[in-house]
């Protein structure tokens, strides 16, 4: 018995441990846990840098950044949410028409005579409800996220359509109120949904790094056979992603409809590719098991900034889009020089 | 023995996928031709369907490769925006228009060579590659044009317009070339060895890499293949429409439309298996949506609820039909 070299369940106290774990402290710990989220943070700086030096009456005025953070929460929100779905290996395209969707029901709500509170959460309800339908094909039915979320974006799309008829609903009744001050209103001129934005950035950051659905999720997207025998409930954790997609972009429906003072039928139809983006230069990987919630706020920044950036450094906005794409590919390959034993 | 039937029964079993998508496109039909009789059984809305349908078939069956090599092309829209602009470029300069053609499809080959690159060389997911190629090569022609056109008006009635787009009959010329690219797909697909390689990569990379594929350039050349197509459907669009136009306001509406047929035709995401014929019938299916659906007597509100269904049905069609489905 003593000869046999495997013993696994006996603790074998006298042996050294195979291979000496040397815990780094301080410092070089922070980095190496952030390593992703330092190099978004780095294209981000880069990025700034050279607006600066470009446009530097435009970039030093805190008016821009007013500006941008008017925009901004949207892109973070949702941005934030998709990593959980990534990370545990799906991927949902469906978050634009959510929104939409999302916008319509608030939209809908206080325009009929719903207290503004009440219709919010109206709209994360309906959000919730549908990506827990995405959810469910995906789990249920066992179709391929991408194509499932693909079609439910048309056909989320196609609803909102159909049941408004391509009217918006106008929503300027609302300036003024104390509902609109709370949500998008501004403090000492910092409009107060970037508050929003960062504080959900937050909670979700808490959920990611230190509850037990972060670890979860991070465990289901490395290998699902192995959370299955480690007694993770796999189906549970991929729809409560979709559903944190879904309230995320509840979310930002309502907080971009009372931004625009009005919903329209294709509002969160161009936020698809800039935010799929901006999950990929935060950092986040496709393949699933590792993702950075921080790496994502500042990705949704960097792909936030570069359109005023690159009219503020004289080049013409019809080349937005070569920059959106210069930036993917560059932060993409900069991740995989960054992390040599990136999987 | 592994028990290979014959006949009929083999030949359904061999192309169980293309047939459950020929089953949908079926319904799809009738159920159009008895909301509408009178404009299905005439001849305007064949016509008008065909004009464009033959670029979706060219460019679902080259994505095939692509997907069932493992990967995904989400670029080819740009790409084929950056054919349409270089076939233009070199009309407007003057030179022979042929030249144009094999300029616009060089052009394409190289941006999924490129692709390919990245994606083998450098490692990066083909996600995310092609979604920055997408964006880069539409910001490079909607900036380098300033977002003017350029007329083509010039070449109606020259030869390379009645060869590639002129009009045979009730059909025009390019869905000619539509059946040819699709069969040359078919046949490079099921029978050639390149598509075995492709099937290979795409159901394990390893072990194909022990078989002594060369897995790079199958990969690449998938790539290729796509950006060959983009290219060519380009100049076929510029034919078409008489115009280039730099600024196109839905291309991610037919990058997502495309994708879909080919998703519709029975093509997995996962890699290893794909059909071409499939992609097809699928490529029919999502365009006849389009404007059935108007015919039919619905709002154009309906058309993106329809797609979606359509794809949401087909996807679960397509996974009960085949329960070892991988």
């Amino acid at each position: 018995m003593m000869t046999s070299q495997v013993k696994p369940l006996s603790p074998d106290l006298d042996r050294p441990p195979p291979h000496k774990v040397e815990r780094k402290r301080g410092i070089i710990v922070f980095m190496d846990r952030n390593r992703r989220a330092l190099s978004a943070l780095l294209v981000l700086a880069g990025l700034m840098l050279v607006f600066i030096l470009l446009g530097p009456s435009t970039f030093l005025n805190p008016l821009i950044y007013t500006a941008i953070f008017r925009t901004l929460p949207i892109p973070i929100l949702l941005t934030v949410s998709l990593v959980f779905v990534i990370v545990e290996g799906e991927i949902d395209l469906s978050f634009g028409s959510i929104l939409g969707l999302s916008t319509w029901a608030f939209a809908a709500a206080v325009a009929s005579g719903w207290n503004p509170f009440l219709s919010v959460v109206f709209a994360l309800v309906v959000g919730g409800c549908t990506g827990f339908v995405n959810g469910l094909i995906v789990t249920r039915l066992g179709l391929s996220s991408l194509v499932s979320t693909l079609g439910m974006s048309f056909l989320l799309r196609g609803l909102i359509h159909v049941g408004t008829q391509g009217n918006g609903i106008s929503l300027t009744f609302l300036n003024d109120t104390p509902f609109y001050q709370v949500s998008v209103g501004s403090v000492w001129g910092f409009p107060v949904h970037m508050i929003w934005g960062l504080a959900f950035a937050a909670v979700a950051m808490l959920l990611f790094n230190h509850h037990r659905f972060g670890a979860h999720v991070c465990c289901v997207g490395d290998n699902p056979e192995s959370s299955r025998e480690m007694g993770i409930n796999v189906p549970r954790v991929k729809r409560l992603a979709f559903i944190f997609v879904g309230i995320a972009s509840g979310m930002a429906g309502v907080l971009s409809g009372l931004n625009n003072q009005m919903f329209y039928p294709g509002s969160g139809e161009d936020l698809l590719m800039p935010v799929l983006a901006a999950a990929f230069v935060g950092g986040t990987p496709t393949w699933g098991g590792v993702g950075t919630v921080a790496g994502a706020v500042i990705g949704a920044c960097s792909v936030g900034v570069i359109e005023t950036g690159i009219v503020a450094a004289g080049v013409s906005h019809l080349y937005k889009n070569f920059f959106y794409g210069l930036i993917i590919i560059l932060a993409v390959s900069g991740h995989k020089l960054n992390e040599p034993q990136y999987r | 023995m592994s028990g290979r039937r014959h006949g009929m029964i083999g030949l359904m079993e061999k192309n169980r996928k293309a047939l459950s998508a020929l089953l949908v496109f079926v319904v799809l039909m009738l159920f159009f031709l008895i909301a509408n009789p009178k404009v299905f059984l005439g001849r305007d809305i064949y016509k008008a369907v065909f004009a464009d349908l033959p670029n979706w078939i060219i460019l679902a069956v080259s994505l095939v490769f692509v997907i069932a090599a493992g990967e995904i092309d989400l670029s080819f829209v740009s790409t084929q925006l950056l054919a349409t602009w270089i076939f233009a470029l070199a009309v407007a300069v003057g030179w022979n228009p042929f030249l144009g053609l094999v300029l616009a499809v060089a052009a394409g080959a190289s941006v999924g060579w490129v692709n390919g690159l990245i994606v083998t060389r450098i490692g990066l997911p083909s996600l995310m590659v092609t979604l920055g190629m997408n964006f880069l090569l539409q910001g490079l022609v909607n900036g380098a044009t300033g977002g003017y056109g350029i007329s083509l008006v010039s070449l109606k009635g020259t030869p390379i317009s009645n060869l590639l787009v002129g009009s045979l009959g009730i059909f025009p010329a390019q869905v000619i070339w539509g059946l040819v690219f699709a069969i040359v797909a078919m046949v490079i697909f099921h029978y050639h060895r390149f598509g075995h390689h492709v099937c290979c990569v795409g159901d394990d990379v390893e072990s194909a890499r022990e078989m002594g594929i060369h897995v790079g350039r199958v990969k690449t050349l998938a790539f290729v293949y796509v950006g060959l197509a983009a290219g060519f459907t380009g100049v076929i669009s510029d034919l078409i429409y008489g115009t280039f136009w730099p600024v196109v306001g839905d291309l991610g509406v037919l990058l997502l439309a495309i994708l879909a047929s080919v998703f519709v035709g029975g093509t997995p995401t996962w890699g290893g298996i794909g059909t071409v014929t499939g992609a097809v019938i699928g490529a029919c299916i999502v365009r006849f949506i389009q404007t059935g659906i108007i015919e039919a007597g619905f709002t154009g509100f309906w058309t993106q609820f329809f797609y979606g269904l359509i794809i949401i049905i087909a996807l679960v069609g397509h996974k009960l039909n085949e329960p070892r489905f991988r």
